[in-house]
């Protein structure tokens, strides 16, 4: 069994060392048999008879004979190997100890091993081998009969089977050989006088022993040449003559490679054969002129006895002409044309350097061509005569086409006269000939591809037949490597194969039969694809795209998901390979697309300086002309270059580009768009006008319409995100999303569309319910993480005022855009704020830590009560990890003042305690009384009661939100008490403490005021504070008249929304309740006058807030009065019986639209226009109902 | 004898110069140095030499003997194959592969006659035959079987004659025994190696074989990086005025304790 399964593994590796390799006498044999041994745990001798068994289960091959004789010294085994030789019925060691031999033969031959070995055996076993046993003899100094080894092989013939000869393995090696002398390194083949191999008497007696020439055996141990490196210094000198010899020899090699010499064969012989020895032609008879040529085109007549008579008298015309009479096999042909021509154009000299070019082939190159061109065209004058009388025959064409499928067949004459060369032969076949030898003498070299192409164009446009096409089209494909290389010739042959294609009617296809034109066609539409592939860069500059879909398909570069067009089906495929090749091409096509697209774009004037300063110009313009398409698609579209994106890229900390989610899907350009977008919507250095000098301060000036508009673009550029990436993948940008749409409600004042609206928004929230809130601090969506970035790289200050990249911030986080607890939490896990090693990376903190002290939990509050995507149990939560993750980042600022624990871990417990300090702390008491203070002059000013100042004052947490919930926030409050007039006094006093304030400690003060305002909600709950300065007289308004508590609700909430619509529209029934309570004192004590107007506007100007400002005037105009002179105050008008907002509001019309005037760009960046109109339709809708339809109480 | 170093297991087995001076783990535990386990790998090379010179066997014995040895410390640890046990087991087994075998008898014979100065860490050379035999099993399994090995003497010949420069022969000889005081045979091909010798023995005797060396179909760059190697060796364990390598006995002991020492 064992057996079986070795002998595979035997015939494996005698494949390997071969059986007669004498390598596998010795240690090869060991191997096999400790490998045995050691497979299936057989003894010894057991191991070995499995070989043998094994060796003899692989028939017909001489096998070597290898033993392990047990030595008659006990317990030692000794190997020894030898070749069985299949004529000789013994084997014998080849090397055995001193003057020992150890024999083997067959039981029968027994007697014959015996009388080989005269002298004493010293020892016998025996070995089953072949199924029979063998003898293994020991002896000492056998005397053998010097004939035994002379190879007679009759004497000592063993059993009949090994009697056949077997062919003799061969050692193979494909290695080089080491030089022209040695064989491959490493290899010894078999010789014939192997001294191993060959028994004489001194080694049957003493053993074979190897000796060395040169070296006395006992030496060969102790050899050594320690001696030679004893010094040190000499080896340092070897060294450097080892590396001098290297030089030597690779330069002398570099030499001869350059001479062109065969590397490793020495320039002798027949490499010093002189070149250019070529036939001389000889003038003869005609006669033997034409016995020459009939001896030429019978393969058997030697061309070396051809040569000595080579005739003249053949040239150009009658050349061909001849060898297509005599059909000489082309081989011959060949032969005779360059002999012809060699004798033609004679070499300059016969010795030509290497590698310049020969003139002379060249001149030789050009006749040749000449001619074969002359007569092709020769030929075809023939094939299609000028006046049109021989049109060649449907026969004829048809062979011809069978030629165009399988180009070039042995040119066969197509009748049997050919036999018989005086014969005019048929001009199909002198044309298949003649293409035949182009084709021969173009792969050699010896034609210029560039005139037969020529002609080959030329005759296409000139013969406008299928006939013609079938006849040429061979031959170009022959050239079409030389018409890729040559941007000429690929668009001659684009221009003509492209409208033949496209255009079936023409005249060479529409006189043939489909087939016929399906293979002419097949054939064009080869050649133009191969073109395609082959050079693809000069298609680039082709412009002959969009082809027919049967040459390519149109897969349009623009797609990022390359579809298939219809039209594809139109196209027939024979197989699954010819459709990929197909698809292949149009990728190809696409890709020369884009190229050429990019490259025109590069190139293109307008688009030049990256398109910058015509995005620049678009988005200035649609500034000022309310156009957003033409700036969006600008600035989309027209941005674009690839240097400029990467640059400013790489601008961003890597670290915090990687941690970010979307980034990586975006595109660069998209990236570098909003960039620009966002420095041209917050930098003003390149307006003068709006760049004021920093001491000056001005309102009413700045109208941060650039901010707005941007805002506008980019929640454009959402939708169209969200659009493609819902067509792709339902969900990704959810959360991105909900946030926008609710923004968006705000200009629909139907409430029918609201309410549809929040259908999906509630979708999405019990989609959202099932996402853990760790997505909701991802990155929330592209836009989002592209702002980030812009973020990090925006260096404030430089170009615009910090003001605007705040403004820009709330305008972005109010719109679903950016979102600031992904904000905190990306860069926590960017680790950008942990980074302490450059200059760079401090600036970038503290540009970030600028960032997040103006975007307290408030603000987060407020996007998340927008979107309202998650529960209120989450809600919390995600305010408070925001809260934390901010304190976390700013303390880091902090870290030297407080001495606060810097673990994690314990955030929560260390935050409230500080709130706790902070709160009971003086300076914390100082900023409360303050903010009182400023309320008080505030509510005094716009003379609301007592008792709503007082309750103010009782609710310090809700005022000092709201007071702070403008943008810079501290700068606002400066100059809001400032500003405030009727209080001269009080005003300087404050203004020196809180100049003394904001010098000392900005930062300090900002941040734990900061700090505590992220909880006040969780104080209070939900409470607005963006509402505030929209609905503070309004709320005290209502509050006031009705002497009713009203929560204070966000104008941008949707509850909110329902109820400005309610109480504009149906004021009636409002008024019915409010009538109802005619107790309020306060209300016919306080109106909303101009001057009120004006310093509410006044406080949201120098707040930067105008979206509010105007959205307050809107929100007013249903509510003024109508016509400029009517005043009502406190007086229940019958003609006029409106809300009680209408009596609180005291502000003429065109007071009101003239503040609106003043905020007409805002009005059309912010696109609020639609608001503005619905509004002043309300208004009139309101007048013409109540002027119309007395109002019956 | 015909043969083709390309198919055989030698070539196949053929290491990456990174690969071959490695201390084994376990050696690595016990605070081998590598620079120790190479000196102990030279001074067992040595010692193989030293007994082989008693019992009187043949050159490329020797040469496999060191082969085997070097080549079992490639794969396993000098921890668990203790070297002055694997050293004589390596001449025993190439003995027998090479054709000359050496009783195992005769070999613990010398062993014993050689540390017959009996110093106490020449005690632990001593082995009896049944150590031997029990070990040969071992180093035949750790081995893989593959008991094959060419060596450069044979081209070396043949490249010198190639060359016309026999008169080199001792020179080059020499070199090519030096070269097992090396990795080289685990690494290169066996003609390499040989021409690397030629290439030395050529600067050696100042001879002028650039014609030759040129027209072989050979990278010299890594003849000369193998010829650089061999100077290196020199360089770094200098041999005395007359030629011997010595490396201090503590050394080799200190280092030869740490692997034995009982965890």
């Amino acid at each position: 069994m064992i057996a079986v399964a070795l002998s595979d593994w035997l015939k494996e590796m005698t494949r390997e060392w071969g059986p007669r390799n004498h390598a596998f006498a010795s240690g090869h044999t060991t191997e096999v048999w400790h490998r045995v041994r050691h497979e299936s745990h057989l003894g010894p001798s057991a191991a070995l008879d499995t070989v043998m068994d094994a060796l003899l289960v692989i028939e017909g091959v001489s096998w070597p004979f290898y033993f392990l004789c047990q030595s008659h010294k006990k317990g030692i085994w000794r190997f020894g190997g030898g070749t069985l030789a299949p004529d000789l019925g013994w084997f014998a060691s080849r090397r055995g100890r001193v003057g020992t031999l150890t024999l083997g033969c067959a039981v029968g031959d027994l007697q014959k091993a015996v009388t080989f070995a005269k002298e004493e055996v010293l020892f016998i076993s025996t070995v089953k081998f072949c199924g029979m046993h063998l003898v293994l003899l020991q002896c000492i100094k056998l005397q053998l009969d010097d004939s035994l080894y002379a190879g007679d092989p009759s004497n000592f013939s063993l059993n009949s089977r090994r009697q056949s000869q077997v062919p003799s393995y061969k050692l193979k090696c494909d290695k080089e050989p080491l030089n022209s002398r040695l064989g491959p390194p490493d290899f010894y083949p078999q010789t014939p006088n192997c001294p191993e191999e060959t028994l004489t008497r001194e080694y049957l007696q003493s053993g074979y022993k190897e000796t060395v020439e040169g070296i006395e055996e006992a030496r060969e141990i102790a050899l050594t040449q320690g001696l030679s490196f004893s010094k040190f210094e000499h080896i340092l000198k070897f060294k450097e003559a080892l590396r001098k010899r290297l030089r030597v020899i690779n330069e002398s090699r570099a030499q001869k490679r350059k001479a062109g010499q065969a590397y490793g064969v020495p320039l002798s012989g027949q490499l010093l054969t002189k070149a250019g020895v070529f036939p001389e032609q000889k003038p003869c008879n005609e006669d033997a002129r034409r016995r020459w040529i009939e001896a030429l085109s019978q393969q058997n007549k030697q061309l070396r006895s051809l040569a000595e008579h080579v005739p003249h008298g053949y040239r150009r015309k009658a050349l061909f002409e001849v060898l297509i009479r005599h059909n000489v096999p082309l081989l011959r042909a060949a032969w005779f044309i360059k002999v012809n021509y060699l004798n033609q154009v004679r070499p300059a000299s016969t010795s030509v350097p290497s590698g310049t070019p020969d003139k002379a082939q060249f001149t030789r190159s050009d006749l040749l061509s000449k001619d074969v061109v002359e007569y092709l065209q020769q030929l075809l004058d023939e094939f299609f005569p000028k006046d049109g009388s021989n049109i060649p025959t449907p026969n004829k064409i048809q062979s011809s086409q069978s030629t165009m499928v399988v180009p070039y067949q042995t040119p066969q004459k197509n009748d049997s006269s050919s036999s018989t060369p005086d014969e005019e032969p048929s001009l199909d076949f002198k044309w298949w000939y003649m293409c035949h030898l182009v084709q021969w003498h173009l792969a050699e070299g010896l034609l210029l591809p560039s005139p037969i192409i020529e002609m080959v164009f030329n005759q296409l446009q000139e013969k406008e037949s299928p006939e013609a096409f079938e006849l040429l089209l061979p031959l170009l494909v022959d050239m079409i490597e030389s018409v890729a290389l040559s941007q000429t010739y690929v668009r001659m042959f684009m221009d003509l194969f492209v409208q033949k294609i496209q255009d079936p009617s023409s005249s060479i296809l529409s006189s043939v039969d489909s087939s016929q034109k399906l293979s002419l066609v097949d054939a064009m539409v080869g050649v133009v694809r191969y073109l395609i592939v082959a050079v693809p860069d000069t298609f680039v500059a082709l412009e002959c795209f969009p082809l027919s879909s049967n040459v390519v398909p149109d897969l349009h570069y623009r797609n990022t998901f390359l579809k298939l067009p219809e039209c594809v089906d139109n196209v027939q495929f024979d197989t699954r390979d010819a459709y990929l090749r197909y698809l292949s091409c149009g990728y190809v096509v696409s890709s020369i697309q884009k190229r050429a697209f990019n490259l025109s774009k590069i190139v293109n004037p307008s688009l030049q300086a990256h398109g910058a300063a015509k995005v620049l110009l678009a988005l200035d313009r649609a500034l000022i002309t309310g156009n957003v398409m033409i700036a969006y698609n600008s600035l989309f579209e027209d941005f674009s270059d690839v240097a400029v994106e990467e640059r400013w890229i790489a601008e961003i900390s890597p670290c915090l580009r990687s941690s970010l989610k979307w980034i990586g899907t975006i595109g660069l350009s998209l990236i570098c768009s909003i960039f620009f977008l966002c420095e041209w919507a917050t930098c003003d250095h390149r307006n003068f006008h709006t760049s004021l000098p920093n001491d000056l301060k001005l309102t009413g000036r700045k109208d941060f319409s650039q901010i707005y508009f941007a805002v506008l673009l980019l929640k454009l550029k959402m939708e169209d995100l969200l659009s493609l990436t819902q067509s792709s993948d339902g969900n990704i940008l959810l959360f991105g999303t909900s946030g926008k749409t609710s923004s968006d409600n705000d200009t629909l004042l139907d409430g029918a569309v609201v309410e549809n609206v929040s259908v999906p928004r509630n979708n999405t929230r019990s989609l959202h319910d099932r996402k853990s809130k760790r997505e909701i601090f991802q990155g929330p969506g592209p836009l989002h993480d592209i702002v980030v970035c812009w973020l990090d790289q925006h260096e404030i200050g430089k170009a615009g005022s910090f003001r605007c990249v705040e403004i820009f911030l709330v305008e972005i986080i109010r719109n679903g855009i950016f979102f600031p607890h992904a904000y905190v939490r990306q860069l926590i896990a960017s680790g950008i704020m942990d980074k302490n090693e450059s200059l760079l990376d401090m600036e970038r903190q503290r540009r970030h830590r600028r960032i997040l002290q103006q975007l307290p939990g408030s603000c987060l509050f407020d996007v998340l009560e927008e979107a309202r995507t998650t529960e209120v149990r989450l809600f919390y939560e995600f305010v408070h990890t925001y809260s934390n993750e901010r304190r976390l980042l700013l303390r880091g600022l902090l870290g030297g003042k407080s001495n606060l624990s810097s673990s994690r871990g314990d955030l929560c417990s260390v935050f409230s305690m500080q709130k706790d300090i902070d709160s009971s702390s003086p300076g914390r008491a100082k900023t409360k009384d303050k903010i009182t203070q400023l309320k008080v002059l505030i509510s005094r000013f716009l003379r609301f009661s007592l008792p709503f100042a007082m309750s103010m004052e009782t609710c310090p947490d809700d005022s000092q939100g709201n007071s702070k919930r403008t943008p810079g926030s501290l700068e606002s409050k400066v100059d809001l008490t400032e500003e405030t007039p009727g209080c001269e006094e009080c005003r300087k006093g404050k203004l020196q403490k809180l100049v003394d304030d904001r010098s000392s400690a900005p930062e300090g003060s900002s941040s734990s005021h900061s700090d505590d305002e992220d909880t006040w909600w969780v104080k209070k709950g939900s409470k607005s504070q963006e509402s505030f300065k929209v609905e503070l007289p309004l709320k005290s308004a209502k509050h006031a008249s009705r002497g009713r508590q009203k929560t204070v609700r966000k104008t941008q909430s949707l509850a909110q929304l329902a109820a400005a619509r309610i109480e504009s529209s149906q004021g009636a029934s409002t008024s019915h309740v409010c009538d109802n309570k005619p107790d309020d004192r306060n209300a016919a004590r306080w109106k909303l006058g101009e001057d009120e107007i004006l310093f509410i506007l006044y406080v949201l100007d120098i707040s930067g807030d105008f979206i509010s400002a105007v959205k307050f005037l809107i929100w007013l105009i249903p509510k003024v009065l109508c016509g400029p002179s009517i005043v009502v105050q406190g007086v229940r008008n019958a003609v006029f019986p409106k809300s009680r907002e209408f009596q609180v509001c005291q502000v003429g019309e065109a007071f009101l639209f003239s503040s609106l005037q003043r905020y007409e760009n805002v009005l059309r960046a912010a696109d609020l226009l639609p608001e503005a109109l619905t509004a002043s339709i309300h208004r009139s809708l309101a007048t013409i109902t109540s002027n119309g339809r007395p109002y019956g109480t | 004898m015909a043969a083709n170093f390309w198919t055989s297991s030698h070539y196949k087995q053929l290491l990456d110069p990174d690969k071959v001076d490695v201390v084994q783990r376990l050696d690595k535990e016990k605070g081998l140095t590598l620079e120790e386990f190479r000196l102990i790998k030279i001074h067992m090379s040595l010692q193989i030499w030293k007994l082989a010179l008693y019992v009187k066997v043949r050159q490329r014995v020797i040469a496999t003997a060191i082969t085997y040895l070097r080549r079992v410390y490639t794969r396993k640890s000098m921890t668990e194959y203790d070297p002055r046990l694997v050293a004589p087991t390596c001449l025993y087994l190439a003995s027998k592969v090479e054709e000359s075998t050496v009783q195992a008898r005769l070999l613990v014979f010398y062993i014993k006659k050689m540390y017959a100065g009996a110093s106490s860490s020449d005690e632990k050379y001593r082995f009896e035959i049944k150590d031997i035999l029990e070990m040969e099993m071992k180093v035949l399994e750790a081995l893989d079987y593959y008991l094959v090995v060419f060596h450069p003497y044979r081209p070396l010949l043949q490249l010198l004659q190639d060359a016309g420069i026999t008169d080199l022969t001792q020179v080059a000889w020499g070199l090519v025994n030096d070269t097992y005081k090396m990795d080289l045979i685990l690494i290169h091909p066996p003609h390499m190696i040989a021409l690397a010798c030629i290439y030395i023995a050529c600067v050696l005797k100042d001879k002028d074989l650039t014609t030759w060396f040129e027209e072989l179909r050979v990278d010299m760059n890594i003849v000369k990086n193998i010829s650089m190697e061999i100077l290196e060796f020199f360089e770094y364990c200098r041999p005395d005025s007359k030629g011997n390598i010595l490396i201090p006995e503590d050394r080799i002991n200190a280092a030869l304790n740490k692997v034995a020492a009982k965890p």
